[in-house]
């Protein structure tokens, strides 16, 4: 696996024609494979300019790896012909579900922490990574319901990572909307986790629906909070770590001043 | 058993089908009632998308739409309309052509990259009430942009009717006899729109 370091942006449609005029700001790139696999030539060519300037690594959306009984292997095929033909390396997914029986609700939702749920879900992220050829990185998501479980997040994370080989991506603002919605230790959370299985790192923000219901919607600045969690996370383990924002994107402009304070973080300032 | 907040991944997808088909069929959104369109989306989530990519949604949407019958004749050529630009928008930009000079004697096709329909609704004038022959045609530019006009329903016809067999003064003449129009009047109409859709890569020969 390429070794990504620094600090990255997540690349969206609204600023890649100009996300080159940035290249000495920015260590990395992450992209949608989902949103790319369909470019057409004028595409490509804008990709290839931004892929020439920056290391890119790849974020799943729709591969769902809680719909256990079902793997869709030419979807996977597509993507490892996508991920060969740019030379990504690194590729990530959510540790949750996203379709069942093929239909697709393009929303994350919540998987039972059970001991049957991580036979299933490891032996789905063997298949895939051996379709894929490369190691999978998950990221724990966003629950907004707990549903019937025998064992906490961290248990459940960490005997898939420990058994199927995969490293985690710590979502940070994921683990602070958790932690409010549930009412658990973030500290905890964090000591419990492996920071040599941790692979990056996203921050993001979030919505503060109501007061006992936080939700993950990348459409707006990062709080403050986050931040805070975000400088815990980093004095565990220096860990790359990427800005995302998928709704309501500012121009590059501001999202780089926001960009400038997780840097600054990461530099320990 | 009721989850605490399992309203919430109702709403959650909800909101994430509105957004996207909001913005993929944004005519059609803008025509459709605010109480008819949450039916609509809330239907088509139950009846099932079934693409990993949110863009090809917008297909099997328009699919659902047709299968159920849920939409009229109108919806019908706005869903036409908004799916194949956003279809077009996927293809790489046309190349320069290479066919020379535009002549009545030679065999012409629509590119590959056009799409051709005669409506029932004028897309251009947002007309609701008036029915008609609104020839439109929906083309991808050499900046690889989509783009689209109007066209009379004398060179809509002649369009449709062109599938690069026969030349297309052997076209043009039973059209022109249909509107009463005779072929040398109508070749003197037609050369200018026609090597110009030559040009832009519209037709190919």
């Amino acid at each position: 696996m390429n070794a990504i370091e620094g600090c990255g942006l997540g690349l969206r449609e609204s600023f890649a024609d100009e996300i080159v005029s940035v290249a000495d700001r920015i260590d990395f790139l992450e992209i949608v494979p989902e949103n790319l696999m369909h470019m057409n030539r004028r595409e490509r060519k804008r990709f290839e300019r931004i892929r020439d300037r920056f290391p890119v690594i790849a974020h799943g959306l729709s591969l769902s790896l809680g719909d256990t009984s079902n793997i869709d292997i030419d979807h996977l095929h597509r993507l490892k012909d996508f991920l060969d033909a740019w030379d990504i390396d690194v590729y990530s997914e959510h540790l949750s579900f996203t379709s069942f029986d093929g239909v697709q609700s393009y929303e994350l939702l919540p998987l039972p922490m059970t001991d049957t749920m991580v036979d299933a879900v490891v032996a789905k992220i063997d298949r895939v990574q051996e379709i894929l050829g490369r190691p999978l990185i998950i990221e724990n998501p966003t629950y907004y319901t707990v549903l019937e479980s025998t064992m906490d997040e961290p248990a459940f994370i960490g005997e898939i990572l420990k058994r199927s080989g995969a490293k985690l991506l710590l979502d940070i603002n994921n683990l602070f909307v958790n932690g409010h919605n549930h009412r658990f230790d973030v500290m905890a959370f964090l000591d419990a986790v492996d920071m040599e299985r941790v692979a990056y790192c996203h921050v993001a923000g979030h919505l503060e629906y109501r007061d006992d219901l936080f939700i993950d919607t990348h459409g707006m600045p990062v709080k403050e909070e986050v931040w805070d969690l975000m400088r815990q996370v980093m004095a565990k383990k220096a860990l790359p770590v990427l800005l995302e924002r998928d709704n309501n994107i500012p121009p590059l402009k501001e999202l780089m001043e926001e960009f400038e304070t997780m840097k600054a973080i990461y530099d320990g300032e | 058993m009721e989850y605490s907040n399992a309203d919430i991944y109702r709403k959650l997808i909800f909101y994430r089908f509105d957004e996207t088909l909001s913005a993929l069929f944004p005519l059609f959104r803008r025509q459709t009632g605010d109480k008819k369109w949450k039916k609509l989306v809330e239907d088509f989530i139950v009846w099932g998308p079934q693409s990993h990519y949110v863009w090809k949604s917008a297909g099997k949407f328009r699919c659902f739409l047709l299968e159920t019958k849920r939409v009229g004749r109108r919806h019908k050529d706005l869903l036409w309309f908004e799916w194949h630009s956003l279809a077009l928008s996927r293809l790489d930009p046309i190349e320069p052509s290479a066919s020379g000079k535009f002549r009545f004697s030679s065999s012409y096709r629509l590119a590959d990259s056009v799409r051709l329909k005669r409506l029932r609704y004028s897309i251009h004038t947002d007309c609701r009430k008036t029915r008609g022959n609104f020839w439109t045609l929906l083309f991808v530019t050499r900046k690889g942009e989509v783009s689209w006009i109007e066209t009379t329903p004398f060179i809509g016809e002649l369009l449709a009717s062109c599938d690069g067999g026969e030349p297309l003064k052997k076209v043009v003449g039973p059209i022109a006899k249909r509107y009463g129009v005779a072929y040398k009047d109508a070749k003197a109409i037609l050369k200018r729109p026609l090597a110009s859709f030559m040009d832009e890569g519209i037709i190919v020969a």
